[in-house]
């Protein structure tokens, strides 16, 4: 069993170089591949498996298997006391293969592949442990996607006015024509779902009930990015009103997700409200124009994430599964290494010079406040970015200083030199690959020209949220609690803003009551009044035919006297 | 089922509940153990205050109060530990039944001649601690 | 042609010789002896005495001798508990007879008479080999909604035959008006079955024995498709005025029904209720008249007829061991039998048109061809493959995730034989997408 998850890791790692060094090349060389491979051809429209090679897909498969090559060498501890293991692992590695198929296909039917490939399997793994809470989470999860792949399909359906689904060759048509950016609109309500976004949102905190290295590789990093791939690949045909659209649902939910990691006390829901909001960081910087940007942080992204979640794991596998923030406390002394780990990934997350997340978010706010669209974006954006910090230091708070809050027995220690070494792996990589892929991917630099103040404007709400994130996390004897104080707003901030209760409580009420309305009036109400129940009609006549054929002289006269009227009528 | 009214609840058990959980919810506000401690005296003074109330009505109605309080501030993710009703880890294995090994196929079971071996033999071990202890089983035609 | 039926004929005495397992491999040995009949074109072939296939009737023939093979081999428990094996199997192999009857006869009347024909055996099967006493109604069902519908098609069949002077199938060539188009096609809409006129179906499924089932979701719904497709083009003038009724009631249909599906808490009547949502779509995707909806509607009907069956095979391999076919029993059972739980979710996502099976590829040629009638459509078939996810998710995640019913007292843990039952109904399931041209080409 564990020869089989090291051998993932070793294939994994060697296809990640692999691929990183031919990305690396076909970057170079502005270079592409595509191999077609034809299903069906119908009226002279094929539906056809296409796989692109560019410098795009091949940079993004090699950070994911980089990733999961290392998430997989964790889960071998992790995951160690686990009877089905070998169920955990090919999840896994189908996972990452959808996650494959969806990063090279640029053709509408062949992604879905790679699409249903992974909300299917991601509804496996959400669902992985038994309890009810993982079982919710995973109808959660499923539900939200498949209303992205029928988005898919709808515009599949419609693409079919074109004659082919290689959407690449029809951005631009689809830009401009006003029927079909209707297959534009179906893609950005795919990509919301995948990438969770507002009115989708519930599902992404919800899928934590998986286990960690899932939640690691899984919802930090690559399932809930391809929607956002599947944006920058679509970028071209998104017009102007679309983008403003995204823009403010990306920007809120960004805004809304920072919040509530403000508030939320599950270590790996802060985590992955942090992810929901570089999310919308990366939507916004689309629908701001910048998909190079937005690629960018996504990979990057990627890298930290991961590692914060792995970091994360570790935690809670050391305190037996308990995840709440609450009895944590001063692990700095008992893990070190891990504290490190998650430190590096916290700040980095929050953009301090010169982790790799600074190079891309400062970028990214550099350039939102260049192309200036409104104060309303500005100010949203900077005050997410001092949330980010905000939530990132109430969470080492919590967390790694202060005192220790377990309970009395316990064995809270850095023993776990497997998960170290998966988590090691990642740690340069999320120093470094910043500034790297910033040299590599932007060969002339963005220009940025701003004010001083504008300049250091992502500084000083850095250093702001970093006080915020202090004081908020402060107790001190004999201070009333705010968040008791203003019960009403913590509450809507801390669920998100009811969302997960709208779009649990509030969607299945409906198709329920409906089905039993179906079933009741319809199935076994009129159907079988007017078809199955009435056959006894049929009985009647036959009853009555049966009168007939009575010996009876008075039904004999009769019949007789019908038969002349019958004979005269016919004359 | 819990939250069946099953028998009665004398005041005094409602009061302590109440209090419990006041505490409980107390708890899961000031994450700072001292800091609970000083909130938790507080609670206990609020509580001691009407311990001498006589008049039914009055202290009913206190408890109604104090329990719409307690729902009121009742937290959105109240601390449980992982392994308890309500907690992230609650019920997350399922550990299946051992009969189940019985019922594997003669194939499967051939892999593991050793175990199979050694699990009848504490099968007919345990039916004869069994019958030691409740005798012979009465086989039931009905 | 005859080589086959003839084969057929003779496995007859092998019914009696009292070895089960030799017919089943008959089965399969003629069902792979068919494959070798597959011809790239469309035209009629091995044309013998009005029995000849082109590829339609060929790839349903083909189904059928798959599902008939499947189905002995689902129904080992009738062997087992010796319960008249050999007239089992004796009616088995006459409704392979009639279906291969059916599927071949290129005469419009010969269609007819073993379209009847292949009801008996069926109403036998569920008669004699269901469960409940419940079972003599379904079979009441089962026989007189189609029974009710299909005299005024032998009425407008002999009128058939005044009007174009032939009932040779290829050689029709006239257009009826809406008299003759309910009396020909309301036995099809039956058989399909069309939403108001589906009763029959949850309850024969319900209480069939699962040889029953997988021969009713498997090929005998078909039937309906089937018969469109050959007499569709003699009603396309009247056709083109009133089938966006059609359209219109078996898509709504296949919305309620998918909702009654989420409501169900019998496992077997909600695979049963989600065949009728499938087989909706088929008819909505017939009745657009257009070459997308033919193709689509025939891979799903193929598509749909594995993957029912192989539902169908699921439910019952766990009726079999914990005597319940009840959501609430059955629960939990990922820690029962976790390989088999691995057949349940390959074949529930198969359900509901997940990549790479061949109920994707007629969903989406059917989303084709609807969004093409009417863009309209595009509400209700939204609603229609978003609640397909959901009744399949509901089933497989209701069975098999989760704590397991604390009053099971024993499992048996499955057998290569219902392995290889379930690979049997997902091998062609998926696979048939990599070159999913030859299953289209019949037009």
């Amino acid at each position: 069993m564990m020869k089989l998850l090291y051998s993932y890791f070793k294939l994994f790692l060697f296809f990640s170089i692999f691929l990183f060094i031919m990305g690396l090349k076909f970057m170079n060389k502005n270079y592409s591949m595509m191999i077609e491979y034809e299903v069906l051809t119908l009226n002279s429209s094929s539906m056809m498996m296409v796989i692109l090679l560019d410098w795009m897909s091949l940079l993004f498969m090699s950070f994911v298997l980089f990733i999961s090559s290392m998430v997989i060498y964790y889960s071998a501890e992790y995951m160690a006391e686990e009877k089905n293991l070998i169920r955990f692992i090919l999840l896994v590695i189908l996972f990452v293969l959808s996650m494959m198929l969806l990063i090279i296909s640029p053709n509408m039917i062949s992604i879905l592949l790679g699409w249903d490939g992974l909300g299917l399997v991601s509804y496996c793994l959400v669902i992985y442990y038994q309890n009810m809470k993982s079982y919710n989470a995973g109808m959660l999860t499923a539900l939200s996607n498949r209303i992205g792949d029928v988005a898919i399909l709808m515009a599949i359906a419609w693409m079919m006015n074109f004659g082919s689904w290689n959407y690449i060759y029809y951005l631009e048509m689809m830009k401009g024509d006003s029927i079909m950016e209707m297959i534009s609109y179906l893609i950005v309500l795919a990509a919301m779902t995948k990438s969770a976004q507002i009115p989708f949102s519930s599902w992404l905190p919800a899928a934590m009930a998986a286990p960690t290295p899932v939640s690691s590789l899984v919802h930090s990093s690559t399932l809930v990015t391809a929607g956002v791939y599947l944006l920058i690949r679509f970028n071209f045909s998104l017009t102007d009103n679309l983008l403003y659209l995204l823009l403010f649902v990306a920007s809120m939910t960004m805004f809304m997700s920072g919040l509530a990691a403000n508030f939320e006390y599950d270590l790996k829901k802060i985590i992955a409200l942090s992810t929901l909001s570089q999310l919308g960081l990366m939507m916004s910087i689309l629908a701001l124009g910048s998909y190079k940007l937005t690629f960018f942080h996504l990979l990057v992204h990627a890298l930290f994430k991961a590692l914060l979640f792995m970091c994360a794991g570790n935690i809670i596998h050391n305190m037996m599964n308990c995840q709440d923030i609450r009895y944590m406390g001063n692990l700095m002394e008992k893990m070190p290494m891990t504290c490190t780990f998650f430190n590096i990934c916290n700040l980095s997350l929050c953009g301090l010079p010169f982790l790799s997340g600074f190079f891309s978010k400062d970028l990214i706010v550099e350039f939102m406040s260049m192309n200036y669209l409104n104060i309303y974006i500005y100010i949203i954006m900077y005050i997410s970015i001092g949330l980010t910090v905000s939530y990132s230091f109430r969470l080492s708070y919590y967390s790694l200083i202060g005192d220790f809050n377990f309970l009395s027995l316990n064995v809270v220690s850095e023993l776990s030199m497997i998960m170290l070494k998966g988590m090691g792996g990642l740690i340069l990589f999320v120093i470094f690959s910043g500034s790297l892929l910033e040299w590599v991917m932007f060969f002339e630099p963005i220009f940025i020209c701003l004010p001083m103040v504008m300049k250091l404007m992502a500084l000083i709400m850095i250093i702001m949220g970093m006080f915020i994130g202090y004081e908020v996390a402060k107790f001190k004897l004999g201070y009333s609690l705010k968040s008791l104080k203003f019960m009403t707003f913590s509450l809507f901030s801390s669920l998100m803003w009811n969302m997960p209760l709208i779009s649990t409580l509030g969607v299945n009420y409906y198709p329920l009551f409906l089905g039993k309305v179906y079933t009741k009036i319809f199935d076994q109400g009129w159907h079988e009044y007017y078809g199955g129940k009435n056959l006894k009609l049929l009985a009647k006549f036959s009853q009555v035919s049966q009168s007939f054929s009575r010996s009876h002289l008075k039904i004999y006269f009769l019949l007789l006297i019908l038969w002349v009227v019958f004979l005269l009528l016919n004359i | 089922m819990a939250n069946l009214p099953v028998g009665l609840v004398s005041h005094t058990r409602r009061v302590q509940t109440l209090y419990k959980k006041a505490v409980r919810s107390l708890e899961d506000w000031y994450d700072r153990r001292e800091v609970f401690r000083y909130h938790a005296v507080l609670m206990r003074q609020r509580f001691d205050q009407n311990k001498d109330i006589c008049d039914m009505r009055v202290a009913k109605d206190l408890v109604e109060k104090g329990e719409k309080e307690l729902f009121e501030k009742q937290h959105w993710h109240p601390r449980k530990f992982p392994e308890s009703p309500g907690g992230v880890a609650y019920g997350r294995e399922v550990v299946p039944p051992d009969w189940v090994v019985d019922y594997w196929h003669p194939l499967e079971k051939a892999q593991y001649p050793e175990y199979f071996a050694r699990r009848e033999e504490r099968k007919k071990e345990f039916m004869k601690a069994w019958e030691k202890k409740y005798g012979k089983p009465q086989i039931s035609t009905h | 042609m005859m080589k086959f039926l003839i084969t057929l004929l003779f496995l007859i005495p092998l019914c009696f010789c009292y070895n089960y397992w030799l017919m089943v491999n008959c089965f399969f040995i003629l069902s792979f002896m068919f494959m070798m009949n597959y011809s790239f074109n469309n035209l009629y072939l091995n044309v013998s005495y009005l029995f000849g296939n082109d590829l339609l009737g060929y790839i349903f023939i083909l189904l059928s001798f798959w599902i008939c093979a499947l189905m002995l081999l689902a129904s080992e428990k009738i062997y087992k508990i010796d319960n008249y094996y050999y007239l089992f199997n004796l009616m088995v192999l006459l409704l392979m007879m009639s279906l291969f009857l059916v599927f071949s006869s290129m005469n419009l009347f010969i269609f007819y008479v073993f379209f009847e024909v292949s009801l008996i055996p069926t109403l036998i099967l569920i008669m004699g080999w269901g469960y409940q006493p419940e079972r003599i109604e379904a079979g009441i069902y089962l026989l007189f909604y189609t029974l009710l519908v299909s005299l005024p098609m032998m009425i407008s069949i002999f009128y058939m035959y005044n009007c174009m002077g032939t009932m040779m199938l290829m050689f029709m060539n006239y257009q009826f008006n809406l008299l003759m188009y309910f009396c020909m096609n309301l036995v099809f809409f039956v058989k399909m079955p069309m939403f108001f006129i589906h009763l029959w179906l949850p309850k024969a499924h319900v209480e069939a024995p699962i040889s029953g089932s997988m021969i009713l979701a498997g090929v005998m719904l078909k039937l309906g498709g089937y018969g469109l497709f050959r007499l569709m083009s003699l009603f396309i003038l009247v056709g083109l005025k009133i089938n966006f009724i059609i359209v219109t009631i078996s898509l709504v249909g296949g919305f309620f029904v998918s909702l009654i599906c989420v409501y169900q808490s019998d496992m077997k009547s909600l695979v049963a209720y989600s065949s009728v949502a499938h087989m909706g779509m088929v008819l909505a995707g017939i009745m657009t008249l257009n070459i997308w909806g033919f193709w689509g509607s025939l891979v799903m009907m193929l598509a749909h007829g594995l993957c029912s069956s192989g539902l169908f095979c699921l439910v019952n391999i766990v009726y079999e061991r914990i005597h319940s076919r009840s959501l609430y029993l059955n629960k939990g059972l990922l820690n029962m039998m976790p390989s088999l739980s691995f057949w349940w979710f390959m074949l529930c996502s198969s359900n509901m048109a997940a990549p790479p099976s061949l109920n994707l590829m007629g969903e989406i040629i059917l989303l084709n061809s609807l969004v093409s009638y009417s863009s309209l459509s595009m509400i209700l078939l939204m609603f229609l493959s978003f609640f397909s996810a959901v009744y399949s998710l509901y089933l497989f995640s209701y069975s098999q995730h989760g704590l397991y019913y604390s009053g099971m007292y024993s499992v048996y843990q499955g057998v290569f034989r219902e392995y290889l039952l379930l690979l049997l109904h997902w091998l062609p399931l998926n696979f048939m997408i990599i070159k999913s041209e030859l299953w289209v080409l019949w037009i």
